[in-house]
């Protein structure tokens, strides 16, 4: 299978999921009532708006009518009184405060410029820049910044890493599952999804990278937990390769994705009672599609099948 | 340290083999004679004390008349270690030339690859150069999705495929280290000590000795090793297990144990392998008979 039947299977598994996306979007309205709990929604919704912010770079995706149908929806959420509130009350929200704010500047909202001094101010008056995070959750609220084009006095990408897990060259025997989550992620920030892969290490650095993750992607296929694997797949694409591993992995997502285009979390049961069939298919399923449509959006940036696609 | 897991483990098999040999089955105790070859290999152990147990594997091996069909592989080791040591195993290779005629005489290429290669080095019969041409290795995703019990014909036959002077096993095939070095992380996850150790046996034939998942495998299985030399796995139902009229013990710390030997040896001494170094012995032998 070469680079463009791969980048198909990508464009599929990602089109599919963002058409559940579209039909279920109200599960992730937090400001509603529902079965679900309302920080499960607010996690989702995060998660919705950073797929978005990546899905912007290609045109293609970005056209499809559930993505239009997203794109409005979260348009409309940005404004909500709620996340406004909540930047006082909860030191981690800044992160969901920024990326709705790098959606606004990524469809060039005129709201924008008034909200980012909002949220400019905020970040320098209160204390979400100083609070203890994981290393790479510091990675994550710098390229947050970065994405809403807010300056921010958080050390360079570069010092951040030295903290890593990855930059520690960690032994692939022991990886727990919250440790690949740590790995994946700081592949992610640092290289913007992809957009720069090689911002911050050097080739050598990068084959290291790839050396620990190409196993990494063989073992979750192994252990069919689909949700890291679209992770390690994605941080693959991000550093500008798709081993064999890769490749078997996007077929066992694509044979895996159900037809109206969700995925199975590692924990989804397989019985429910029909009333709660709904929003147990989203709390189980939410973060693994998502996670597949974005692996979707990032193996697609630079693809020659989008571009194609898009011309046509 | 290498020597003194050889050392400690040394202790565990002699004492079984010196107490417990007239309960032992005969799976048990060629798992044991097995073990303390290996530590015989690694000079941790002494010549008369294997040759005395091999006496025991000797006489229950005599007795018993469809282990060739039950344990075969681990049978044809015990001979080749057996006719290494001065035994005369004709007796065996005529028990079982019945056996070896219908392996032979159907369609060799469903005899599995190491039995064939066992199967020379106990120069129990004329089976001509073993032909590994005609192995075919599947792709590897099929290795990676492999049931357990799968696996072990997977590793055996990539693993004896290495050792024929005849096949050259593709170092260089795309996926195969990547696909062991998975499974290695999927069984120690699992603490499942034996297939991980077959595992990294099967990696070290990839020229990637320096490769860092080796010495940290190699230091995590150093450290496993219990106070009284064996090893074990910890999460079965003990109960369950001996409901079965196993004993926790012998049927299941031992297999382990020796398994994790056999590893090791192959780490720690380079140029030692078991089949080729059965074989070659055997062959030698032969030749200067």
């Amino acid at each position: 299978m070469n680079n463009l039947s791969s980048d198909a299977i990508a464009l599929f598994i990602s089109s599919k999921a963002l058409k559940w996306v579209a039909q279920n979007i109200k599960y992730f309205d937090p400001f509603s009532e529902s079965v679900i709990p309302n920080t499960i929604r607010k996690q989702a919704l995060c998660e919705l708006v950073l797929l978005f912010l990546v899905l912007r770079r290609n045109d293609f995706l970005c056209k499809l009518e559930a993505s239009t149908y997203i794109s409005k929806y979260l348009c409309e959420t940005s404004f909500h009184p709620f996340f406004q509130a909540s930047l006082g009350r909860w030191n981690h929200s800044i992160v969901p405060a920024l990326y709705f704010l790098a959606f606004l500047k990524s469809i060039e909202d005129k709201r924008y410029p008034h909200q980012k001094e909002k949220v400019c101010q905020f970040l320098h008056a209160s204390n979400s820049l100083i609070v203890e995070r994981f290393p790479y959750r510091l990675l994550e609220l710098r390229h947050a910044a970065y994405l809403a084009d807010l300056e921010c006095d958080l050390p360079s990408t570069n010092c951040l890493l030295t903290n890593t897990l990855l930059q520690k060259k960690p032994s692939l025997l022991f990886l727990t599952d919250d440790d690949i989550y740590a790995v994946t992620h700081t592949v992610f920030y640092a290289t913007d999804f992809g957009a720069n892969p090689t911002y911050v290490w050097s080739s050598n650095e990068i084959e290291n990278i790839r050396a620990l993750l190409e196993p990494l992607i063989a073992l979750y296929i192994r252990r069919k937990n689909l949700d890291i694997l679209g992770e390690l797949i994605m941080a693959e694409r991000c550093l500008g390769s798709l081993s064999n591993s890769s490749i078997w992995g996007l077929d066992l997502l694509s044979t895996s994705q159900h037809q109206e285009g969700h995925i199975d979390g590692p924990y989804r049961k397989s019985t429910y009672a029909s009333a709660e069939i709904g929003p147990q298919i989203f709390r189980e399923c939410y973060h693994t599609t998502l996670v597949a449509a974005l692996m979707g959006a990032v193996m697609l940036q630079n693809s020659t099948l989008i571009s194609c696609a898009s011309h046509e | 340290m290498s020597n003194q897991v050889f050392i400690n483990s040394c202790k565990w098999l002699s004492n079984i083999a010196i107490h417990e040999y007239s309960s032992l089955t005969l799976k048990q105790a060629l798992h044991c004679l097995f073990g303390l070859w290996l530590c015989h290999i690694a000079k941790a152990g002494n010549d008369t004390q294997l040759k005395d147990f091999g006496e025991v594997v000797y006489k229950k091996l005599d007795c018993s008349n469809d282990f060739f069909y039950t344990n075969t592989n681990l049978c044809l080791l015990a001979i080749a270690i057996l006719s290494e040591h001065g035994f005369d195993t004709s007796k065996f290779c005529l028990k079982q030339n019945k056996r070896i005629q219908i392996l032979t005489k159907n369609n060799q290429k469903d005899i599995p690859l190491e039995t064939k290669s066992l199967i020379q080095a106990c120069g129990i019969d004329n089976i001509q150069m073993i032909n590994i041409r005609d192995i075919q290795f599947e792709n590897p995703l099929k290795f990676l999705l492999a049931e357990k019990l799968a696996l072990k014909n997977y590793s055996d036959n990539i693993v004896v495929s290495f050792n024929s002077n005849d096949y050259n096993f593709p170092l260089k095939q795309e996926g195969y280290a990547t696909v062991a070095k998975a499974l290695l992380v999927d069984a120690v996850l699992d603490y499942d000590l034996e297939t991980a150790s077959m595992m990294l046996r099967t990696l070290l034939y990839f020229e990637i000795s320096g490769d860092k998942i080796i010495q940290d495998a190699v230091s995590f299985f150093e450290l496993q090793q219990l106070e009284n030399g064996s090893f074990g796995r910890y999460e079965i139902d003990q109960q369950e297990f001996m409901k079965n009229g196993l004993n926790t013990e012998f049927d299941l710390y031992l297999p382990i144990t020796v398994s994790i030997l056999w590893t090791l040896a192959e780490v720690y001494f380079p140029n030692f392998k078991v089949f080729s170094t059965l074989s070659k012995r055997n062959i030698d032998q032969n030749l200067l008979q």
